[in-house]
């Protein structure tokens, strides 16, 4: 996963990353809209025929985005152990 | 967030139904997305024809071998990063399976996936009855194909799933104290409401099976309202047979969990070398589509 940061304010922070988008960032999105201080969090296709994305985070300033950003990138991969303990104990268990 | 198990709708073990209780939609698609493109199954990647006088092109039969399912319940390297052969194919990254078929000049011949012999015996088509091709009279084939790990973004033959799905959990309010007729019991497709004669009430005896059609609350005007609750989700899966159910699921959650964690430590590295690039800044508003290639 190749990322490139393009902007980078005290609220607001843009970037290019070359990854199948919706698979990930949808999920990364809605989490990070979740997190404290987030006003705005989305992607967008940048390329038609290439597997890349724009992805934008905005805060109120009370927040580094970058902080922000991280913390919902631990929380989607805590998600991910939290469903495969779950399943594992329903089923496999 | 919980999982708890529903109904198991083949005896053979091939398919799942299970809820997924306080997540969102957009955690199920993940899922659901990781399952068809990333988790890697074994399928047959090329094909070595040694002799071929059938009706069917080469081509023809090497896509049929292609699409059957094989066991993939196995540790094999990936071929593109095999440190043994450099990706030219070897028993740690490939299996080879061999179809040898002839026919005299009296008879014809149905080839099925039981036919096709395989060097490695935890490698097998899933299927035994999975019709190949028919062969004509005095027609011989001899064949060596070899299977590789993939995945489903690269062909649709290592998709380790036929039938994949989710749904939000339904929830179904009928009026009380309205009286309802036989009609509306009846006019539900998948039989999920009873029509209780004596007090002619509707009662909910197969919630699951709600495809939330609205065909009942249409009937009734209303009286009968259909939600649907997104922080429950009931999700499906149905194996081609070449990995577990239970594996597809957990492995999937594993690829998840791998790559949160890829775009954490490549975020990370993004940080270290951004250089506030004024040019770039002037270029940009927020919905202006600008990348470093323009500049």
């Amino acid at each position: 996963m190749k990322i490139t940061i393009q902007i980078y304010e005290k609220d607001y922070m843009r970037m290019q990353i070359k990854e199948d988008p919706h698979t990930l960032f949808n999920l990364l999105r809605i989490v990070a809209l979740e997190e404290e201080g987030v006003t705005l969090a989305g992607y967008a296709r940048d390329r038609t025929f290439e597997q890349s994305l724009m992805f934008q985070i905005r805060t109120d300033g009370t927040v580094d985005p970058k902080d922000a950003l991280l913390s919902a990138a631990k929380k989607v991969a805590e998600q991910a152990i939290q469903f495969k303990k779950a399943f594992e104990d329903t089923y496999l268990g | 967030m919980e999982v708890r198990q529903l109904n198991v709708h083949t005896q053979s073990n091939m398919a799942i139904r299970f809820l997924i209780t306080n997540t969102n939609p957009s955690f199920a698609n993940t899922l659901r997305r990781i399952i068809l493109a990333y988790v890697p199954t074994l399928a047959i990647d090329e094909v070595i024809i040694i002799e071929n006088t059938l009706a069917l092109f080469d081509e023809f039969i090497a896509h049929r071998l292609g699409l059957i399912p094989l066991n993939s319940d196995i540790e094999l390297n990936d071929i593109a990063t095999c440190e043994q052969c450099e990706g030219n194919g070897c028993n740690a990254c490939t299996v080879t399976l061999r179809l040898t078929q002839e026919t005299d000049s009296k008879t014809n011949l149905m080839v099925y996936s039981k036919d096709i012999i395989s060097d490695n015996f935890e490698v097998y088509p899933v299927n035994d009855e999975i019709p190949i091709m028919k062969m004509g009279q005095d027609q011989r084939l001899i064949l060596e194909a070899v299977a590789r790990m993939g995945n489903g973004r690269e062909h649709a033959k290592w998709q380790p799933t036929s039938s994949l799905g989710y749904q939000f959990m339904p929830i179904i309010n009928v009026k009380s104290g309205h009286k309802f007729n036989k009609q509306v019991a009846d006019s539900c497709p998948r039989d999920v409401l009873t029509y209780n004669k004596e007090n002619q009430t509707i009662d909910i005896q197969n919630l699951l099976a709600c495809n939330l059609c609205q065909e009942c609350v249409h009937i009734t005007n209303n009286d009968i309202t259909v939600d649907a609750d997104p922080r429950q989700i009931i999700f499906y899966v149905e194996t081609t047979g070449a990995l577990p159910v239970e594996t597809i699921i957990t492995k999937s959650a594993e690829i998840l969990e791998e790559k949160a964690n890829e775009f954490i430590e490549s975020f990370q590295k993004a940080l270290e070398d951004y250089k506030d690039d004024p040019r770039l800044r002037r270029k940009v508003s927020t919905f202006e589509r600008v990348s470093l290639d323009d500049v």
